[in-house]
């Protein structure tokens, strides 16, 4: 009867010990839900910055050759807009590679626009820094084109390149 | 039941909570990482589908003069493409595109060519350099897959004569050399003669049954045939097939 007596703490003593269990369930379930949630947003963005990279894609590769003032017509009447409604920053540029493709060990050459034979963002130009699109890990797509070759006035078509730049 | 034991019981339901609780976590976990994968796949996918469809279009407006500056570099690249002198299409004039010269090479009249056309770079018995211009085209156009470990397969198929190894059509003939940077697929598709029948078989169907996870893209060719005195043309398909390889030069 004594033991007894000396075991038992009260009503809430009693309970104390799975307490401690319990709470650790409760914070360890919440916190996984809460990181969970956070990769999961994380992912949907990422999905998303590439459907809409893929979208642009598609409207700038529908025909295979595409000069300067292509590119002009197709900013102003789709893509700008495609890509305000996909809620998406966008580079999209046209180089000329007349001789055949040389890849450049410059990782900020795909968005230096003034080496580029035409361009198309929904960024103002001031706005369109190399390094910073570079820090914001931008989702980058090449195709190849047909473009005024070997002069850029030239009636005849060789090999280019439309990179299709997307961030957020 | 005694104080004693209601508080051991009440430790337990604790354990098992927090047991059940890492189990889940464990579940969660599990979705969180397979989460989006399946479509990122099928967008890699979409991208290599729409590259290979830019590249089918991109053939049609390039002119046959200016793919004749591309050079065959070093050992490793002359095994790849082996054979390979793109300056034999500088003379042509603007007018003509790599598909005009494929056309042409492709409308072989019967009399010369009586086990039926070849991409030969040959116009009947008149040179016509077709499969050399497009030869030099893919490797430049292929470029960026071919230097991310892809391989691929340039083919054209007649329509009106399928076969049940190629039920889309049997692969014009491309003797000696093939339109592909892969060593190993050139050498199994090799025309070959079989019961006095000249065979030769589909690069991208040979790649398929050999296992590989195969992208391919196809678009309508029409040829017009010159004996018919261009009235009428003649169905082919223009296909192009990619897979992951790890195949190796020696060079």
């Amino acid at each position: 009867m004594k033991t007894r007596r000396r075991a038992f703490v009260g009503p809430l003593g009693d309970d104390i010990p799975s307490i401690f269990p319990i709470v650790a369930g409760v914070l360890l379930f919440i916190s996984t839900m809460a990181y969970a949630a956070s990769l999961v947003a994380e992912k949907n963005s990422y999905l998303e910055i590439r459907k809409a990279s893929l979208g642009l894609s598609y409207l700038v590769t529908a025909r295979g050759q595409m000069t300067k003032a292509d590119l002009k017509a197709i900013c102003e009447d789709k893509l700008e807009k495609y890509g305000t409604n996909s809620r998406v920053k966008f580079l999209v540029t046209l180089n000329r590679e007349c001789g055949g493709y040389v890849f450049d060990t410059d990782p900020l050459a795909p968005y230096a626009v003034s080496a580029a034979y035409g361009y198309c963002s929904n960024l103002d130009d001031a706005a369109i820094v190399g390094s910073e699109i570079s820090a914001r890990s931008p989702v980058v797509l090449n195709y190849p084109v047909a473009v005024p070759c070997p002069e850029e006035e030239s009636p005849t078509e060789g090999f280019g390149m439309i990179n299709v730049i997307v961030w957020r | 039941m005694t104080n004693a034991r209601r508080a051991q019981a009440a430790v337990f339901d604790g354990i098992m909570f927090l047991l059940l609780v890492s189990l889940s976590c464990t579940f969660v976990f599990v979705f969180v990482s397979s989460y989006g994968q399946q479509e990122d796949q099928v967008m890699r996918s979409a991208y290599m589908l729409n590259y290979m469809q830019s590249v089918m279009k991109a053939v049609y407006f390039i002119d046959a003069s200016q793919v004749s500056g591309i050079r065959v570099v070093g050992d490793a690249e002359a095994e790849l493409y082996p054979s390979l002198d793109c300056a034999i299409t500088k003379d042509y004039p603007g007018t003509v595109s790599v598909s005009d010269l494929v056309k042409r090479d492709i409308g072989d009249p019967a009399q010369t060519h009586p086990q039926g056309p070849a991409l030969d770079d040959k116009f009947g018995s008149a040179m016509s350099p077709g499969r050399t211009a497009l030869r030099c085209t893919l490797k430049e156009l292929m470029k960026p897959l071919a230097l991310s470990g892809y391989k691929y397969f340039a083919e054209f198929l007649d329509q009106r004569l399928p076969t049940p190894e190629s039920p889309s059509g049997k692969a014009v003939e491309q003797p000696d050399v093939r339109i592909t940077n892969s060593v190993l697929f050139a050498e199994l598709a090799k025309p070959r003669f079989e019961n006095n029948q000249l065979v030769q078989d589909s690069g991208c169907e040979l790649v398929k049954n050999a296992g590989a996870n195969l992208l391919s893209v196809a678009s309508p060719f029409r040829v017009i045939d010159y004996l018919g005195g261009g009235e009428s043309s003649n169905r082919y398909i223009f296909r192009i097939c990619v897979w992951q390889s790890n195949e190796t030069v020696r060079a």
